[in-house]
């Protein structure tokens, strides 16, 4: 070993960046793309709901802290272009060489600050049985614990992860964009991690006590001190920790001016950071205050002539953008690669087929069948051909599963043709005992295809329906709300599958009966994202529904017959996890206005 | 007794076996470095963004793994461990944990680095390659790999030959080894040849 390495200069083997593999932050069962993250379904743990909550925050803190960061830019543009288009293998790279220049600090922030959320009693598994995780999430602790209490230690560790995710960028950035840059431009003293470990020698233990105790002094006094970071700040509920994750307004704001965001839990963290900020700078450790970065973002945006979204690209939407990131960036992988499956008309089944579905309407009560755009069938099946697939952008079809010779399950995907076929199909469903006849479970995205999906909506009769939120469920609302007067929802966990929670949301309407469900496949972060998306002043009664049981409703509500249509959730969940993945949308833009 | 640090290496992860954070954590304390962030970011840094540039990087549940497929890797090792010494000691300047196994055996005889182990302390003897001394540093820097002169700046590259050869001149001068003491428990020092 006495030449420099030779190999180092060589190629990367074949097929080395399937999917950015090395170039990705990745914790367990997650994995982070920069702009959405992937949590594959793995069943066999003690904490189901607390640990898929963990992994999406975990997932969540990285896009946050590159929605938020001048690096952070500069990944998310290397992932687009490494991701499609030409030299994607040089993108590839670079992408490698940035995530190794920011690791710890990404890490160290995602993974304290998710597993603080976990529980108290210490972090799971996942990250105690990980040496490298373990190693952050110590790291995180040693500095949280250099505060008073573990609130404002939060507020430390995000703090410094975000001082040391701006440093001053390259000025090649700015004249010739991502394409004109290279790694050599980047001095090693400017990356993340180097200034995240210097951060921790500079912002030692004296340094925090005296900023708490500069901050105890100027917000001690506050309503709210004493609940986040008083004596008893110690206990980190998950509803506490999302208000102390900080949208920051100006590091260098004067908290009096309040900053882009009102909150006073901003406003603790923005005068800490001020303080962690200058003693930084009086280390020699310069960062990029706010206004010069939304400077910055538009030039090297400009040059790279990419528009990646920013968080601060419109600061009214701050709240909004954060919903919306957790809504969209999740993408739940059940089984990859899809089951296999063949496609045949349901009217040319066999008595055998139908032998089957008759099986399941007198378990069920009601036979399923699903409509879905034909791209989402192609995605979660693995069929031999595409073209066995009418053209169509909206199918309707019954699926159930076959055994294979050998042993393996495979699905038989049988499609009905004309929505009339609905009414006659309801009917047999009826006669062999199903209670509600159909179920048919929808898809929010099918609505893309208005002209599509009308005719099958409008046959479906008496049918039951439920409608999965894979986009935008405000656009959704919004075309029924004319016909509803009580939005309910409810939250429950399943212990199938992996113990994956469903949220739903339940409409009925005064006169109506019960007919349609809401739901997506969620843990309680997203499903409170979720229903704090739902900005719905219109409806005049919002119930939340707990274990059945309904509290604050109107007599004449009262008197109505309450189910909640637990079953035919349930059954539309146990339909996903035949499925291989659910990737939500964002809608397309409307014509003619803005949502 | 002493021992190179390439042998030290080699008894440790043979060729077939396989290394992952938890072991370079062990050596770190068995090396008597600090066990201080800085260092274990280094060395593990080191080690594992060079097995995923070699593409010998799997990421597994319980951490990742670079397999030892070859001597190289072992010399990759070695080579992120004598950055853990420098580090320790201050001598390193900030350098992408990727070049590393490029950049130290350009600037170290890495061959003649020993350990020599007492009972209460470890001695590492470090030999700077002769060319550090008698090459500019620009010729120095045009000997490295294009890939990894794309990783690594000049001026970056520059800093930290300074700030080597100074060490090696300081410690000449003083006829001191360097020590270091780790919450007042000095356990390793160094010595440049």
């Amino acid at each position: 070993m006495t030449e420099p390495e030779p190999a180092t200069s060589a190629p990367a083997p074949p097929g080395r960046h399937p999917e950015l593999e090395d170039q990705l932050l990745a914790f367990g069962a997650a994995r982070f793309h920069h702009g959405h993250w992937q949590v594959e379904e793995v069943g066999d743990e003690a904490n189901p709901w607390g640990l898929r909550t963990m992994r999406t925050r975990h997932e969540e803190i990285h896009q946050n802290l590159n929605e938020l960061t001048l690096f952070g830019l500069l990944l998310e543009m290397t992932a687009h272009r490494a991701r499609e288009g030409e030299g994607s293998e040089r993108y590839s790279r670079l992408l490698s060489g940035l995530v190794a220049r920011c690791r710890t600090t990404h890490e160290v922030v995602a993974t304290y600050l998710s597993s603080v959320s976990y529980g108290r009693t210490g972090p799971p598994a996942e990250v105690a049985g990980d040496a490298e995780y373990w190693g952050y999430f110590e790291l995180g602790a040693e500095l949280s614990a250099r505060l008073p209490n573990p609130a404002l230690g939060v507020l430390a560790v995000w703090g410094l992860g975000r001082l040391a995710m701006n440093p001053r960028l390259p000025e090649v950035l700015s004249e010739k964009g991502i394409q004109g840059f290279f790694l050599a431009d980047l001095r090693a003293r400017d990356a993340p991690d180097e200034r995240f470990l210097r951060g921790m020698e500079i912002l030692d233990r004296p340094f925090w006590a005296r900023a708490a105790e500069q901050v105890a002094a100027y917000f001690g006094r506050h309503p709210d001190w004493e609940e986040y970071f008083g004596a008893r700040a110690w206990q980190l509920t998950p509803a506490k920790m999302m208000k102390l994750e900080p949208i920051p307004g100006e590091e260098r704001v004067h908290v009096s001016s309040g900053g882009i965001d009102e909150g006073f839990e901003n406003d603790v963290a923005n005068f800490l950071l001020d303080q962690a900020g200058s003693a930084l700078e009086a280390g020699g450790m310069a960062f990029v205050g706010l206004q010069e970065r939304i400077e910055v973002q538009k030039q090297v945006r400009a040059a790279s002539n990419l528009w990646v979204p920013r968080l601060y690209d419109s600061p009214v939407i701050l709240v909004r953008s954060k919903l919306e990131r957790l809504f969209y960036g999740e993408r739940l992988i059940w089984r990859s690669p899809p089951r296999r499956a063949r496609v045949s008309d349901l009217r040319n089944g066999t008595p055998r087929d139908f032998g089957a579905y008759r099986n399941i309407v007198q378990e069920e009560g009601f036979l399923p069948l699903y409509l879905r755009r034909r791209e989402d069938v192609l995605a979660n099946h693995l069929f031999e051909r595409e073209d066995d697939l009418p053209p169509d952008p909206v199918l309707c079809y019954a699926r159930k599963q076959r055994q294979e010779e050998d042993g393996s399950i495979s699905l038989d995907v049988q499609l009905l043709r004309q929505p009339t076929e609905l009414i006659t199909l309801g009917m047999w469903a009826e006669e062999r005992g199903g209670n509600v006849g159909l179920l048919v479970s929808g898809s929010a995205l099918t609505s893309t295809s208005p002209e599509a999906v009308a005719p099958w909506l409008e046959h479906s009769g008496g049918a039951a329906l439920s409608i999965l939120l894979d986009t935008d469920p405000n656009r959704i609302l919004a075309c029924l709300e004319q016909s509803w007067e009580v939005l309910i929802w409810h939250q429950q966990e399943m212990v199938e599958g992996g113990g994956q929670e469903v949220l739903f949301l339940y409409t009925v309407g005064k006169q109506t009966q019960p007919g349609l469900g809401f739901f997506r496949p969620a843990n309680s972060w997203l499903a409170d994202a979720t229903l704090r998306m739902l900005d719905r002043p219109a409806l005049p009664v919002t119930l939340q529904a707990t274990g059945g049981r309904i509290e604050g409703i109107s007599r004449e509500l009262a008197e109505m017959e309450w189910t909640f249509p637990l079953h035919l959730a349930w059954a539309a969940k146990r339909y996903l996890n035949e499925e291989s993945r659910f990737v939500p949308e964002r809608p397309p833009p409307v014509a003619g206005g803005r949502r | 007794m002493t021992e190179t640090l390439s042998s030290w290496v080699e008894a440790r992860v043979p060729v077939g076996s396989e290394v992952g954070p938890a072991d370079l954590e062990a050596w770190i304390e068995e090396l008597g470095l600090p066990s201080n962030p800085r260092v274990q970011a280094a060395v593990s840094g080191a080690v594992r963004e060079w097995g995923a540039a070699q593409g010998s990087l799997a990421w597994e549940p319980g951490g990742w793994k670079v397999k030892v497929t070859s001597p190289l890797v072992q010399g990759s090792i070695s080579a992120a461990l004598l950055w853990g010494i420098l580090g320790a000691f201050q001598i390193a300047t900030p350098i992408a944990a990727a070049v590393i196994p490029a950049i130290v055996p350009l600037l170290f005889s890495v061959e003649k680095v020993r350990l020599t182990r007492g009972e209460e302390e470890v001695l590492a003897h470090l030999a700077l390659a002769d060319r550090v001394r008698t090459e500019t540093p620009e010729k120095l820097y045009q000997q490295l790999p294009a890939s990894i002169r794309e990783e690594l700046g000049f001026l970056d590259f520059l800093d930290l030959v300074e700030k080597l050869v100074d060490a090696g001149r300081a410690d000449r001068k003083g006829g001191e080894a360097i020590a270091i003491e780790p919450e007042g428990r000095a356990r390793l020092r160094v010595v440049f040849e």
